[in-house]
């Protein structure tokens, strides 16, 4: 008897759960939006709606004139407590002699000209890439139009492209990396 | 009879679209790394590459930096050893008029001067992309969906306008 109550109970117990397994709150339920109220006139309604309508579009309007602030850059921010103190790291003007201004000088218009020689290797790349692409293209084109036509068509499929730098090192042979985590700290806004 | 014999051009002049190839709307071009010296040294060369390929840049801006607090442990427990603060920079700019065919070209010549521990992502524009930059506004939110849900029926029902 005891063992078949014990059942009976366990399966009510589980039947009570299945049904209510399943809660779910509507979002805006502590709204106003919520409290039902009382059928209006037609007419009011129409009235009110479009009244609240313009209400909030207009609000909606005003905020999102002024709202648009851009999260802060750290490294762009000016550092206040170092700023405060900057009179203390203030050096006196360096003198250079006549020989130095030369040498430097010349130091660095040979920079110059190296910057330039590879900015200039680069333009040539780009010229010549182009019309080669260009070239190929005519070629593809006079071929065929259809592989052309593929050919020119944007490769969304590739895009989200990266490609990642390289490493300062090569790979240290036998690294033991230690046993660590990452936490991101970014800062959050809800 | 002088003049244009068109039609079609009597009261407008004629627009000539000069492009070539099929084009892309808008290229993301981003650039992120942990110092954000050459990422910005580097930022510029992307600007300048692609005005030499007669890309529009639209615009080139930096966005908050995102930090990680790196940890290790000692040896067989999770007692911290050492932890260090980094940020990671970020830097994008943003491209339009870019012909389809020759966006390849454009990251070949990018991946070959790409500095040292930089990532360079390229990918088309979003609306998430622009948001991502500002602080986002709750009660804006808020008035947005409140103006949403007068569109519920149920939202009608309850205050009796329906």
């Amino acid at each position: 008897m005891n063992t078949l109550t014990n059942l009976t109970s366990r399966l009510c117990v589980t039947a009570s759960t299945s049904y209510r397994a399943f809660h779910q709150t509507i979002p805006s339920a502590s709204s106003v939006f919520m409290k039902r109220q009382k059928k209006i006139d037609p007419e009011v309604a129409k009235q009110r709606e479009a009244r609240r309508r313009k209400r909030l579009e207009k609000e909606i309007r005003q905020m999102q004139k002024h709202s648009k602030k851009p999260k802060p850059m750290d490294e762009m921010t000016l550092d206040v407590k170092s700023a405060k103190n900057i009179g203390e790291r203030r050096r006196p003007p360096t003198e250079l002699s006549i020989d130095q201004i030369d040498e430097r000088a010349v130091a660095m218009k040979d920079y110059t000209r190296s910057r330039n020689a590879l900015q200039k290797l680069d333009d040539a790349w780009i010229r010549s890439a182009l019309a080669a692409q260009n070239k190929a293209l005519k070629e593809l084109k006079a071929i065929s139009p259809e592989l052309y036509e593929e050919a020119v068509k944007p490769a969304t499929g590739n895009l989200p492209l990266t490609i990642q730098g390289p490493s300062l090192t090569p790979p240290i042979k036998k690294y033991e990396s230690p046993d660590g985590d990452y936490v991101d700290t970014t800062r959050q806004w809800s | 009879m002088a003049g244009e014999k068109d039609p079609t051009l009597l009261y407008e002049p004629k627009f000539v679209d000069t492009r070539e190839f099929p084009e892309y709307p808008t290229i993301n071009v981003r650039v992120q790394g942990f110092d954000f010296v050459p990422l910005e040294k580097f930022q510029a060369f992307i600007d300048r590459t692609a005005r030499r390929f007669n890309f529009e840049v639209v615009d080139s801006y930096a966005v908050a930096s995102q930090t990680h607090r790196a940890l290790t442990y000692k040896p067989h427990s999770t007692v911290v050893e050492a932890e260090m603060d980094f940020a990671v920079y970020d830097r994008v700019v943003r491209l339009r008029a870019v012909p389809a065919p020759r966006l390849a070209l454009f990251t070949q010549l990018l991946h070959t001067h790409l500095p040292v521990g930089v990532t360079l992502t390229v990918k088309e524009h979003e609306k998430a992309d622009e948001d991502y930059r500002y602080i986002p506004d709750g009660l804006l939110k808020q008035k947005q969906e409140e103006l949403k849900a007068l569109d519920d029926p149920n939202v009608r029902r309850n205050l009796g306008w329906e």
